[in-house]
């Protein structure tokens, strides 16, 4: 059974089952009780559930990270909302040398099941200092799980996985598009990591992306369509774990890929979708590995610039075009 | 340090799969230890180390196919060290193959000696695009993929990507047309350099262009069943007998009365020593005795030829589970019925263990193909190159017939039909055998003289 809900009821849904099935889950974050959330996420869950699971906390990221780590640390399950990703800057310390190293200092003997979680990216006009895409900052440490959900139903699934997997899971959550629909399984969906989901089948050519530039590579495919030219979209999804094989065996098929992500180009994501790809499928490729990212300038505020600073359907379209050795359009 | 080398068991042999390590790394191996299985496109047998020693490194995986000549092994011998698997490190695996070569002879010598440099070559290519030894040119890496797999001539197609790289679409359209084919001299000049090998026909599948094949429908109550290697190479090899070797026909009935009379005598006198001579060990001896006088039909198409051969080394079809081979009856003209009858049946045996030696199954004149087991009523065969002609046998049928008085008897009749290369042999040749083999089949004491 499958219903129509939208990326935040998902999202909350899949929080109130666990917080109905494991007394040990908790929530905690900046008005996300009393005032419902910042992005409605929580709304209404406080007169459910109470104080003591729906937990308020004072603005200060590296405290309140730092109280959760150690909750985790005690065995509860704590999940975390971040008002958006780029406050986690100030509870990095936190996240970096503690939730991602204490299992490690302790010879696995301390687990640290924790859950951050918050929208990510850039879009809606926020500016330099909230427009940041941090995959690659937080995919960069071991000890870190990072995952990406786009669709309704993977939010869903996702964080069912990540509130039972016993290490801190880094949620990316796709802020621009916590209003859109899609078909949601009831009940328990978990979806595990480390597995990419195929959005589309095609056969000419690889459109590998996550968060919501997976759905603008669906609509690249459409537009591609029209021209005869049948586009394959992976969606990563996880991030960490890196599903490889689903990428690999794309583009044994394809043999062209396009990689897209928000961020910035360099060190990014795209970047290790392409050393993959040469590395494991080398001799399948017919041109080199094409990455559309984003503008290397802090996010612009005016909205004609900020446009311009996002991959468009335009540039993943022509990218798609010159690795099929195509005319650009 | 000796290498391992995939073994070439036959002239048309370039890949061998590894199918089983019987030895694992580490174990101390003496010269004729068996240390794997490996399988060509004809049999499964098992490599036999040539140098004593540690095996210090496997370097293929059950399961892969390895070119000939390429290393899958090393044996280290005491005090020696494993050499990296650098692949460039040229001269020392070139000494290393001269080694393994003079101990083998000649025949491996070329082999061995080959393969490093062919490897280089393609190293080199794969390093800088466009400078390789056989033509300037850029072309990605599926390209080169196809190219070997397609056995295509890059300099002969012109890239349509950036800087004039050759991209996959140049290629699918350059094997539509068939215009890069590889050119065939290469395969002349190797089968002049083995004079004593009967030849294969020139450039064996190279003129073999699969027509334009369908997708898969994929439908609910299809199967998709790839093809075994035996598939491919019988495939092509007849594919490129009928395409180029222009066939006739010749149909003969003969009366096996006497034939089947002489057997059962035959048969009875036999017993006691475990011998049961088949119809079939007749037809073999018939259609050897009958070519004694008709020799262009014992005869291979070669390069600069048709070479006449007075021995009968008799090929026979030997059905397998998945493919078929024909193993070779050598001499069978100067052989008796028994042994004829003995030695067919331990060829068939083996043939379908899957034990033949490569030696067993190649270098036949002429062939024969017996359906006679199912019923067949008649059938034509098709010449197995470089061959002139193979007789295809049908099933013995009883039926009414008039003796010399008009008067009706029954009598029991089989269905023998040539098909040989008219290159070689002309309609009366294959006309006037065929009664021959009438001839004597109707007389069978002719069999014996």
């Amino acid at each position: 059974m499958a219903e129509t809900k939208t990326y935040r009821e998902a999202l909350r849904e899949a929080m109130v089952y666990e917080l109905d099935n494991d007394e040990s889950v908790v929530l905690m974050g900046e008005d996300i009780g009393v005032y419902g959330g910042t992005h409605l996420i929580t709304d209404g869950l406080y007169d459910e559930y109470g104080p003591k699971r729906i937990m308020d906390v004072p603005i200060s990221e590296n405290g309140f990270v730092g109280a959760a780590v150690g909750m985790a640390m005690m065995g509860m399950r704590p999940v975390v909302e971040m008002m958006t990703w780029n406050f986690s800057f100030l509870a990095a310390d936190q996240i970096i040398q503690n939730a991602a190293k204490v299992r490690y200092f302790s010879g696995g003997q301390v687990e640290v099941p924790l859950v951050i979680r918050g929208p990510n990216g850039g879009g809606v006009q926020l500016s330099a200092q909230h427009t940041h895409s941090l995959e690659s900052f937080y995919g960069h440490f071991p000890g870190l799980k990072v995952v990406a959900p786009v669709t309704p139903n993977d939010v869903k699934g996702m964080m069912l996985t990540a509130v039972r997997d016993p290490n801190p899971v880094i949620f990316l959550e796709a802020g621009a598009l916590y209003g859109t629909k899609g078909e949601v399984e009831n009940g328990d969906n978990a979806v595990p990591f480390g597995k990419a989901r195929i959005a589309r089948e095609g056969s000419d050519v690889t459109l590998i992306a996550y968060g919501r530039q997976v759905n603008l590579c669906l609509r690249v495919a459409d537009t591609l369509a029209e021209d005869g030219f049948e586009a394959e979209v992976i969606d990563l999804r996880s991030l960490r774990p890196f599903d490889e094989d689903t990428i690999v065996e794309s583009v044994e098929k394809t043999h062209r890929v396009v990689a897209v992500q928000e961020q910035w180009r360099w060190f990014g994501v795209a970047s290790e979708v392409a050393a993959i790809i040469q590395d494991r499928a080398f001799d399948y490729l017919d041109a080199p590995v094409e990455r559309v990212s984003g503008a290397e300038v802090p996010g612009p505020y005016a909205r004609n610039l900020e446009l311009m600073a996002f991959p468009s359907e335009k540039q993943v379209e022509n990218a798609a075009r010159r690795v099929m050795y195509e005319e650009e359009k | 340090m000796p290498e391992v080398i995939m073994p070439k068991m036959g002239d048309a042999m370039e890949e061998g799969t590894l199918l089983k390590w019987l030895k694992s790394e580490g174990d101390d191996v003496s010269e004729g230890d068996a240390i794997a299985e490996i399988e060509t496109d004809k049999v499964t047998m098992e490599l036999e180390a040539e140098d004593a020693g540690t095996l210090a490194q496997l370097i293929a995986d059950e399961g892969q196919d390895i070119p000939v000549g390429e290393a899958i092994a090393f044996i280290q011998g005491e005090g020696e060290e494993v050499p990296e698997r650098s692949e460039g490190g040229g001269g020392e695996a070139e000494e290393e193959a001269e080694e393994g070569g003079e101990e083998e002879g000649g025949g491996a010598q070329a082999t061995a000696t080959e393969a490093p440099e062919e490897e280089e070559t393609e190293e080199a290519g794969a390093r800088e695009a466009d400078g390789r030894a056989d033509g300037h040119f850029r072309a990605s890496p599926i390209v080169r993929r196809l190219a070997e797999e397609n056995d295509l001539d890059l300099s002969k197609i012109d890239g349509s990507g950036p800087a004039g790289r050759i991209v996959e679409r140049d290629v699918r359209a350059a094997m539509e047309s068939g215009t890069a084919q590889r050119a065939e001299e290469d395969g002349a000049a190797e089968e002049v350099a083995a004079p004593e090998q009967p030849q294969q026909p020139q450039a064996e599948m190279q003129g073999f262009q699969p027509a334009r094949l369908p997708e898969p429908t994929e439908e609910p109550g299809t199967q998709l069943v790839e093809p075994t290697r035996m598939m491919q190479v019988i495939g092509e090899r007849m594919t490129e007998s009928k395409q180029h070797v222009p066939h006739f026909y010749a149909t003969v009935e003969v009366k096996m009365d006497a034939a089947m009379a002489l057997r059962k005598q035959l048969n009875e006198q036999l017993e006691d020593e475990g011998i049961k001579l088949s119809v079939n060990d007749f037809v073999m001896k018939a259609c050897a005795v009958a070519l004694r006088n008709y020799p262009n039909l014992n005869a291979l198409y070669t390069t600069r030829g048709v070479e006449l051969h007075e021995k009968v080394d008799m090929a026979m079809a030997v059905a397998l589970e998945q493919g078929l081979i024909t193993p070779v009856i050598r001499d069978i003209g100067s052989k008796g019925l028994s042994a004829i009858s003995q030695e067919s049946k331990d060829l068939a045996t083996r043939a379908r263990d899957g034990k033949l030696q490569p030696d067993e199954y190649q270098g036949g004149t002429i062939t024969v193909s017996n359906m006679g087991m199912f019923g067949i009523e008649s059938f034509t065969a098709i010449i197995n190159p470089p061959q002139a002609a193979i007789v295809a046998v049908s099933s013995i049928e009883r039926r009414p017939s008039y003796d010399e008085n008009g008067e009706v008897v029954p009598g029991s009749f089989m269905k023998l039909t040539l098909s040989a290369d008219h290159r070689i042999a002309n309609g009366r040749d294959g006309a006037m055998y065929m009664a021959e083999v009438k001839r004597v089949l109707e007389n069978p004491v002719m069999l014996m003289v």
